[in-house]
């Protein structure tokens, strides 16, 4: 299935849905941080970051050069298979199982990367950790990563569509009762 | 008439494990078919055709219809051999019916595989795995002013 393959390996400061970026800065702000006063604050605040493994999420059409639509980037963590520990959600095959069948909404499987130096396991997308980045810090950090891996249609798309799905959920208050 | 009936059995579908409700809903309908058609050659029912009838009686043991969900993969071939002296039919041939076994199929398939019962909307990671680095950087916040739309091209104007 050489015309269907998961991934391609790219450089440079072009982003697109489904971009990899390994070991991306995200930063999480500190609840104690004050911002009442719509002025220049002098408190010198420390910003804490984790160095993550994102996917782009943002539409492809909304990052071309010249043509952005979007000044931030929406990413979301991904995990490979092998960093859970045991007992944790996600640490066992029937939960990679689950998630594969779609029966985790909040989940969504990639297949495993076999391109020559970039060997990956599978890769678990968390819905729930979604993070934005500046477009232009974006693509400074996609250069400096050199090579790195792109997720193809229509997988991507895939991801999109399992990522809309979760995010428009509407839980109804009172439901109808069952039929039987 | 020639049932041939053989069953395949893969590693990967881990046939101890009983498949989901649609495929045993598919596998047991077919079988129920290929039995049905089984019975009636054995009671003689198509005894007005000069049949050239090569079944084998044992398949009738070997599906217990509550144990169809043990084998979760079939591969079923039929081959029909039949002649008669006159075009006199007493009933669908095993062509038409594994047709209409095809339509039923097709129309079944239609029905999502998973059930709203079935999806866990609130499975989470409590404890992500550990970043692979962490930091934190000095920064002083400075308002700039309330952000504004960003202006589109209108591809109708």
């Amino acid at each position: 299935m050489e015309n269907y393959k998961w991934y391609e390996i790219v450089e440079g400061d072009e982003i697109e849905q489904g971009d990899i970026l390994e070991n991306c800065p995200v930063f999480v702000l500190p609840p104690e941080v004050e911002l009442d006063s719509p002025t220049i604050s002098n408190r010198l605040y420390e910003i804490p970051f984790e160095a993550s493994d994102v996917i782009v999420m943002s539409q492809t059409c909304d990052m071309v050069k010249g043509r952005q639509k979007i000044s931030e980037v929406l990413l979301c963590s991904i995990w490979g298979k092998s960093d859970f520990k045991s007992g944790d959600t996600m640490s066992s095959n029937k939960d990679w199982e689950d998630a594969r069948k779609g029966r985790f909404p909040g989940f969504h499987i990639l297949n495993k990367c076999g391109l020559k130096g970039f060997k990956r396991d599978y890769k678990v997308v968390d819905f729930r950790r979604v993070y934005s980045l500046p477009i232009d810090l974006t693509r400074r950090i996609a250069t400096d990563l050199g090579q790195r891996i792109r997720l193809l249609p229509p997988y991507r798309e895939h991801l999109s569509q399992a990522f809309a799905r979760f995010f428009m959920r509407v839980g109804l208050p009172v439901d109808i009762l069952p039929f039987t | 008439m020639t049932f041939a009936i053989s069953e395949t059995r893969s590693g990967e579908t881990r046939p101890r494990l009983r498949p989901s409700w649609f495929q045993e809903l598919n596998n047991r309908e077919f079988l129920t078919m290929l039995n049905r058609e089984l019975r009636l050659l054995l009671e003689g029912k198509l005894e007005s055709f000069h049949s050239d009838v090569d079944s084998n009686t044992a398949v009738m043991e070997l599906f217990v219809e509550g144990d169809f969900w043990k084998a979760p993969l079939f591969y079923v071939e039929i081959k029909t051999k039949i002649a008669t002296e006159n075009d006199t039919r007493v009933s669908e041939e095993p062509e038409e019916k594994l047709l209409s076994f095809q339509k039923i199929l097709r129309r079944r398939s239609m029905t999502p595989p998973i059930s709203e019962d079935m999806l866990d909307w609130d499975a989470h990671i409590e404890t992500p795995p550990p970043p692979r680095s962490s930091g934190a950087i000095k920064a002083r916040f400075r308002y700039a002013g309330p952000r504004k739309p960003i202006p589109l091209d209108d591809p109708y104007s």
